[in-house]
């Protein structure tokens, strides 16, 4: 046995996240384009006596209370991928067989693993985790395996005879042939892969056409499959369908703090952490909207990115009620060891944490840093910045060594009252080469009040309060 | 600077802006860098410094270089956001000392935010303009400031474990002599007070 194919036939049915508030299930079909054919369905939907490929009208005759979603290929891609990804973790080779398949080259793995029994094992539980329905068939061949996968036939077994049989009970309707050589082949009286074998070789290519006589090599093995290795990528996706719509922030949280787990697994198996978790919200009518959840330091605790995004949704107002979600991060970046204080912490909580919080509450632009930088102009001394850009500053430039106010007015505010200056004048005059040039004599004053002002005369003879010693 | 002090409450009710408020927040605060410093030369995350709602864009040049850099300036929308980023921040255990511009508190707030100081050990500051009424908080200390000639009239209405004191004068005029009138030219008060005290702990550059 040399490979594995994982036939995944719900791959968008598995991935809806069931109405925690409806009392029982209700019967789902997801319908593909027009002429809208059944393409996948639940179980109940299944007692209703609803089939794959039958037509919607059809459906909504037999069905009444039926919940109905349309396919989203583009979606079943993605999660394909995401599939691969999680797989990667469990076995090296893996090929993807859009749309719904993946197969693994699982030879040097049953070392690794001892037997196929304790490798089908992992695999099975993966998929439990992932939550996907799918058929298992093993082969020596990939085409072998993939050809009783899509049937529905498992193949769980290193039993080469049994192997044998029932690729040769596969009937010729099942086989990836088109459609005029299954029409050929079945108007001859051939049904089965057996009875094509039974024929010479010679005759059924000019016949048939030489692409069967491929297809049986690749099928028992005798020709090797083309095929192209999955490279697993450095980011961590996540996509979910809601069977229900969520139309308050808060509610969102639910769906989340799965994901949220998975993530923390993922970047526990790489010893990463991230930075920033973007979270892409689809609303019921196709339109989109992302939110960036940022933190301090990068982190891998699913608990402290779910104290974060409560505080998120706290703010987030939705604009329509939310179908999709997809969660991604990018960037991963290596973990580095952090040693607590033994003896000295007096709480978990890193700055950086407490700013992360911070900021997911407040938004990004209420948290600030100073920033200073080389320039005389009292307003372009320093300026905030805040956390997302800040840098640790190397060089700081040395505050100038003048008297300078604690709280600077912005922009000034013309001179009202009566003043006595108590220190003064200073002069700036800089930034000639500049439309901000200034030309300012700078006085310390206190007014009637007691507040000691930092007010200054420009070229014109208007005074202006421009700080408070405070 | 005893380990008390590191997690009172202290609220300066200052007649107006731009009386010397700060001025006697920054000496205390400078301590519990320095004290900080080496704590952080240890290999432990230095704490932060956090403002919070200033009335006007804060300066950093008053400050420190080590409290620039560690400094934290936070704007809220409302007073419930606000009462919620102090309560968080004095409750962290990671930030030293919170100085806050707040309009008003109630008796349960001030509780909650006492009660979060002495759990992250955090020193905090709150700073009121106006003249309020003297409704007794539940907090370790409360100033009242007026300024006067030669610096700050200080009245301490209320001081825990003591009685608190008839008002005195702080003389901040050595301290920061550019800010004051020189001593000759100072109006010459009715009453000259006769408590005066020296601003302690006077800085080398009192601008840095």
């Amino acid at each position: 046995m040399r490979w594995l194919y994982l036939h995944l036939p719900h791959l968008q049915l598995d991935a809806l996240q069931p109405d925690h508030q409806a009392e029982q299930a209700r019967p789902l079909i997801i319908v593909g384009p027009a002429p809208h054919p059944i393409v996948q369905c639940n179980a109940l939907a299944k007692e209703a006596g609803l089939k794959l490929g039958m037509g919607l009208a059809h459906a909504a005759s037999l069905c009444q209370r039926l919940t109905i979603l349309s396919h989203d290929s583009d979606f079943e891609q993605r999660r394909l991928l995401e599939l691969a990804n999680a797989s990667y973790q469990l076995t090296a080779d893996i090929v993807l067989s859009p749309p719904d398949g993946l197969a693994f080259d699982i030879r040097g793995m049953l070392r690794l693993y001892g037997s196929l029994d304790a490798y089908l094992h992992a695999i099975r539980h993966l998929l439990a985790s992932q939550q996907v329905t799918a058929v298992l068939a093993c082969a020596n061949t990939l085409s072998a395996a993939r050809v009783l996968a899509i049937n529905g036939i498992a193949h769980e077994e290193a039993d080469h005879g049994m192997l044998h049989q029932k690729l040769g009970s596969l009937t010729v309707a099942q086989l990836p042939l088109s459609l005029r050589q299954q029409q050929l082949l079945q108007r001859l009286g051939i049904d089965t892969l057996s009875d094509i074998e039974a024929l010479p070789r010679d005759e059924l290519g000019p016949r048939v056409g030489l692409d069967i006589l491929d297809l049986l090599d690749r099928i028992r093995g005798r020709k090797a499959d083309q095929c192209t290795y999955f490279t697993p990528q450095p980011r961590f996706e996540r996509s979910l369908i809601l069977e229900h719509e969520i139309s308050h922030s808060q509610a969102l949280l639910f769906p989340l703090q799965g994901v949220l787990q998975h993530l923390q697994d993922f970047l526990r198996q790489r010893a990463c952490r991230v930075q920033n978790l973007h979270i892409v919200l689809g609303y019921r009518d196709h339109s989109e909207s992302a939110i960036v959840l940022a933190s301090g330091e990068p982190e891998s605790h699913a608990d402290i990115w779910r104290n974060l995004l409560q505080l998120k949704l706290d703010n987030l107002k939705l604009p329509a009620p939310v179908v999709r979600l997809r969660l991604s991060a990018e960037r991963l970046l290596e973990a580095d060891d952090r040693h607590g204080d033994l003896f000295h912490g007096s709480s978990g909580m890193s700055p950086s944490h407490l700013l992360g919080r911070l900021q997911a509450k407040l938004g990004d632009q209420a948290v600030q840093r100073f920033v200073l930088q080389a320039d005389y102009r009292p307003e372009q001394a320093f300026r905030y910045d805040s956390l997302m850009q800040f840098k640790s500053q190397k060089n700081v430039p040395l505050p100038p060594p003048a008297l300078r106010p604690s709280l600077l007015l912005d922009p000034p505010r013309a001179l009202t009252e009566t003043i006595r200056i108590v220190h003064g004048p200073e002069r700036i005059q800089t930034a000639w080469w500049s439309d901000e040039a200034i030309c300012r004599d700078y006085f310390v004053a206190r007014n009637q009040q007691g507040q000691t002002l930092w007010v200054y005369r420009d070229r014109e003879q208007r005074w202006f309060v421009q700080g408070l010693f405070a | 600077m005893t380990s008390s002090i590191r997690t009172c409450r202290v609220e300066l009710q200052a007649s107006h802006p731009g009386i010397g408020e700060l001025r006697l927040v920054y000496p205390c605060l400078d301590r519990l860098a320095n004290a900080d410093t080496s704590a952080a030369q240890n290999g432990q995350n230095p704490p932060l410094q956090a403002w919070v709602n200033p009335p006007a864009r804060l300066s950093p040049y008053p400050l420190h270089a080590e409290r620039i850099a560690r400094s934290v300036i936070l704007h809220t929308h409302n007073q419930n956001e606000q009462l919620w980023v102090s309560e968080h921040l004095l409750k962290s255990g990671c930030c030293r000392a919170l100085v806050c511009w707040s309009p008003s508190l109630s008796t349960a707030t001030a509780k909650r935010l006492q009660l979060a100081a002495k759990e992250g050990k955090c020193l905090a500051f709150i700073i009121r303009y106006g003249d309020h009424d003297a409704h007794s908080l539940p907090l370790s200390a409360r100033l009242r400031l007026k300024p006067v000639a030669q610096g700050l009239e200080v009245e301490i209405i209320k001081r825990q474990q003591s009685w608190p004191t008839p008002p005195f004068v702080l003389d901040l005029q050595s301290a920061w002599p550019q800010l004051f009138y020189p001593a000759a030219t100072a109006p010459v008060q009715a009453a000259a007070p006769d408590n005066i005290i020296a601003f302690p702990g006077v800085q080398a550059e009192p601008t840095r």
